[in-house]
């Protein structure tokens, strides 16, 4: 083929690519049209497609540029924001040149920046590198805001240090005349660009000046013709352009002021978008907008730009954490309001069939609690149904009726769970039935003495509860909420107490009884007094031989040394001696005067429940003597004092029988 | 159809409504009438005519965009790409700019629009340094000469 002047030969064939055949097999004249030319040119094979020229040269800009139609040059600069477009004219000298040959460029640029007019010795592109520049025109510093009366940039400590006033001026410079600065630029603008009275020059203004004046007064001097007039010229053109540049900078600053209210309203706005993007994007994660509340107060940086892939990443893992707490902390809440309207229709039915049984008080507190119901597994599984489903009184009605299984399985645990509690080595075969009822099974609560209800029937002892009986009675304020339900926890708090039990041991052990059979009841029968050998009755634990002695039934040994020598739970702290006090006399002088405490104290003392129900004092007890009233005013029982119409709270007991008497030193 | 020659002396047989995005094209054709003669165009090699016609396919059917506007207007310079004309912009420099060059000797004005953005968005928010780097130019400027862009001095001379 040939080609000549970029004319064709076409006498000659031509290797000719038609759409379809944009491909390698060369030299076919026929010139054939595709079935189907879209997908042809659409996809054309790899081979023929633009080659990929991985290690091509990179062709040089300014060559481009140079080789470019100026119209074309044109059309790219434009799109160039001002501040790019400056930048790109200090890349190299040609590609300035080029840039600056340019003038209409700048006026547009300088157009979209909507700044006022040129100063009059500015050019647009002049104008606009100023407006664009952020960089202190001494230190290099960035960032710093322009003066405009001066035109020229300087961060704070160049303007302290460069910037003159007229007093110091007139200083530094003693011979220089006053009319000499009315031809510098001034500024009145502060440090902190506040008005000042003081005019501050440019001190590199000054020197110039000084030297221009000079030089045209050399001229002057030397009788020069004309030099007085181009003096005089000089001085009215200088004038004016510091007049122009006073009466400019106002109207620039007050386009700066607008050009950040604008740029802060955009990005304000832009930022509103990036963050509407980002909810956007976590509501498509299965987030809703209740749990996105927290994104307008975030102390995560949001940005303010369009928000790519990869700065989405970034953002999703600093901020996903605490909307995923939000959601769990909702879906929570909405658990906790399904959890307690299921409780509710629970309840009622509990209490239902409670009052259907008309239990004795003193049976109750062996009955689980409602709060105990949750741990029913059967109950369990209903309550913790996920909160869409939605439960009725026929979903629990199964399990209303085996309450009383569920009961009497919840009071075989609860006392296996005692039970277990007791070392082995404190059981014998012959104590199987009386277990939970020895002298020696002294349970206590492990987070005794903080477990104690205020203002309720508090045990104010040492927490030590003898046998089965006063274990159940333990009402521990230790509780947990589930699902915002108050749930106590007094059933799984207790333990054991090991060191109690051995001085227990120690005692019955003393009166000649079998430690694996005798009761709390056959110790209380027994009543045997029990002298600490430790102690005296002066507190101070003066062991002066004047000194008496204390002397304790059995409970109150056990409770003095629980609360005076720290014998409860732990085995490893010193066990007081304690030994039997012999002597008739003594012994039932000590009695008498434990009885008479006793008579006395049963009656003031607030240790008696209602038998008949719950209702009486708030469900706590109360003397003895309300409680009978009670029980004859409200349940209408002829005769109240029938004992089985109340029952002591074991809680109180310290209160009867933790006394000690003093006994004289043999 | 229509026969385009290119300056490595490759031949192109294109479909017209194809190339008649080339407004230069359109009108010599227009002007010329039918003619089996293959119209030279000897500032495209073929390579980026395969480019060009690329392009062409892809808008084939759409309309075409109306006629010139003063580059100089302030209009809306977004520097916005479609997702498409993105993926087809993606190559090295020197197609870039030979894309470019040959839009504007065709007459594809969408095409020079697409280009030229490409190109200001590689410069866009860029440093002169960046600028230098990427486009692989040296700087010719002395330490000087620097110190004095940066203050009004050096941009005095123009107006």
């Amino acid at each position: 083929m040939k080609e000549t002047e970029g004319n064709v030969d076409t006498d000659t064939p031509h290797e000719v690519k038609s759409l379809s055949i944009v491909t390698n097999h060369k030299a076919t004249p026929e010139i054939h049209e595709t079935e189907q030319p879209s997908e042809a040119v659409s996809k054309p094979p790899e081979s023929q497609q633009a080659p990929k020229r991985k290690n091509a040269k990179r062709r040089d800009l300014s060559r481009f540029l140079g080789t470019m139609p100026p119209e074309l040059i044109f059309e790219v600069l434009m799109y160039l924001p001002p501040q790019d477009l400056v930048n790109m004219a200090c890349t190299t000298k040609a590609i300035r040149r080029l840039l600056l040959s340019i003038p209409l460029l700048w006026e547009r640029k300088r157009e979209e920046l909507e700044a006022p007019a040129p100063p009059p010795t500015f050019s647009n592109a002049k104008w606009v590198s100023f407006l664009t520049t952020k960089h202190c025109y001494s230190c290099g510093a960035v960032n710093v805001r322009p003066d405009y009366y001066l035109l020229k940039y300087f961060c704070i400590k160049c303007r302290a240090a460069y910037l003159i006033n007229d007093i110091k001026v007139k200083s530094m410079f003693p011979i220089l005349s006053e009319e000499i600065l009315h031809c510098i630029p001034y500024t009145q603008m502060n440090a902190q660009f506040k008005h000042n009275e003081n005019r501050l020059y440019y001190s590199e203004d000054v020197e110039a000046m000084k030297f221009r004046w000079n030089w045209y007064l050399v001229d002057i001097e030397a009788g020069k013709e004309g030099a007085k007039e181009v003096f005089d010229s000089f001085k009215k053109g200088r004038a004016a352009l510091v007049r122009d540049m006073q009466e400019i900078a106002p109207r620039a600053e007050t386009w700066r002021n607008e050009v950040l209210a604008r740029r802060s309203q955009q990005n304000k706005a832009v930022k509103k978008r990036r963050l509407d993007d980002i909810k956007r994007r976590f509501l498509r994660l299965g987030y809703i907008p209740e749990d996105l509340a927290d994104l307008d107060h975030t102390d995560v940086g949001i940005g303010n730009s369009v928000l790519t892939e990869k700065a989405w990443e970034k953002l999703r893992q600093k901020l996903e954490p605490d909307i995923q707490g939000r959601k769990e902390a909702r879906l929570f809440s909405e658990k906790q309001a399904v959890m307690k309207s299921r409780f509710a229709i629970l309840t009622e039915a509990w209490d239902k069939w409670i009052a259907f049984l008309n239990l004795l008080t003193s049976e109750h507190f062996l009955y689980p609690q409602s709060f105990d119901l949750w741990y029913f597994l059967p109950i369990n599984e209903i309550l913790e149904l996920d909160s869409g489903v939605e439960v009725t009184v026929k979903d629990f009605q199964p399990t209303i009726d085996i309450f009383h299984v569920l009961v009497s399985e919840f009071q075989r645990q609860m006392e296996v769970r005692a039970l277990n509690l007791i070392p082995v080595a404190n059981l014998a075969h012959a104590s199987s039935n009386v277990a939970l009822d020895l002298a020696t099974s002294i349970f206590s609560c492990s987070i005794a003495p903080d477990c104690s209800w205020k203002d309720s029937d508090s045990h104010r002892s040492p927490a030590l509860f003898t046998g089965w009986k006063a274990a159940s009675m333990h009402r521990c304020s230790y509780t947990h909420l589930k699902y915002g339900v108050r749930t106590p926890v007094r059933r799984s708090r207790l333990v054991f107490a090991t060191a109690a039990s051995k001085l227990a041991h120690h005692l019955v052990h003393l009166c000649g009884a079998d430690p694996f059979t005798t009761t709390a009841d056959d110790m209380d029968t027994l009543d045997e007094q029990f002298i600490c050998e430790t102690c005296t009755e002066d507190t101070s634990g003066d062991h002066s031989k004047t000194a008496k002695k204390v002397v304790f039934n059995w409970r109150g040994a056990l409770w003095h040394a629980a609360g005076r020598h720290k014998v409860v739970a732990d085995d490893h702290g010193a066990q007081p001696t304690f030994s039997l006090l012999l002597g008739d006399v003594e012994r039932k002088k000590v009695k008498r005067k434990n009885e008479k405490f006793k008579r006395e104290a049963l009656k003031t003392l607030p240790a008696w429940y209602c038998n008949h129900c719950l209702t009486y004092n708030n469900g706590k007890s109360g003397v003895l003597r309300d409680v009978r009233e009670h029980v004859s005013n409200v349940h209408g029982i002829e005769k109240p004092s029938n004992p089985a119409n109340y029952f002591f709270n074991e809680m109180c007991r310290f209160n009867l029988e933790g006394r000690w008497t003093a006994k004289s030193q043999d | 159809m229509v026969l385009l020659l290119t300056s490595d002396n490759e031949m192109f047989s294109v479909a017209e409504d194809v190339i008649k995005r080339s407004a230069y094209i359109k009108n010599m054709l227009e002007d010329v009438g039918e003619s089996d003669l293959p119209i030279p165009l000897p500032n495209v090699e073929s390579n980026v005519l395969v480019k060009i016609l690329e392009y062409c396919e892809h808008y084939r059917g759409e309309p075409l965009p109306a006629s010139d506007v003063d580059p100089a207007e302030i209009g809306d310079r977004s520097l916005d790409i479609a997702d498409w004309d993105q993926k087809y912009m993606a190559v090295d420099q020197e197609m870039l700019f030979e894309i470019i060059l040959a839009a504007n000797y065709l007459d594809i004005k969408s095409l020079l629009d697409v280009g030229c953005k490409t190109v200001a968005k590689m410069m866009k928010g860029k440093s002169s340094e960046e600028i230098r780097t990427l486009f692989n130019i040296a700087n010719d400027f002395t330490p000087e000469e620097e110190a004095q862009i940066r203050k009004e001095n050096a941009w005095a001379e123009c107006r």
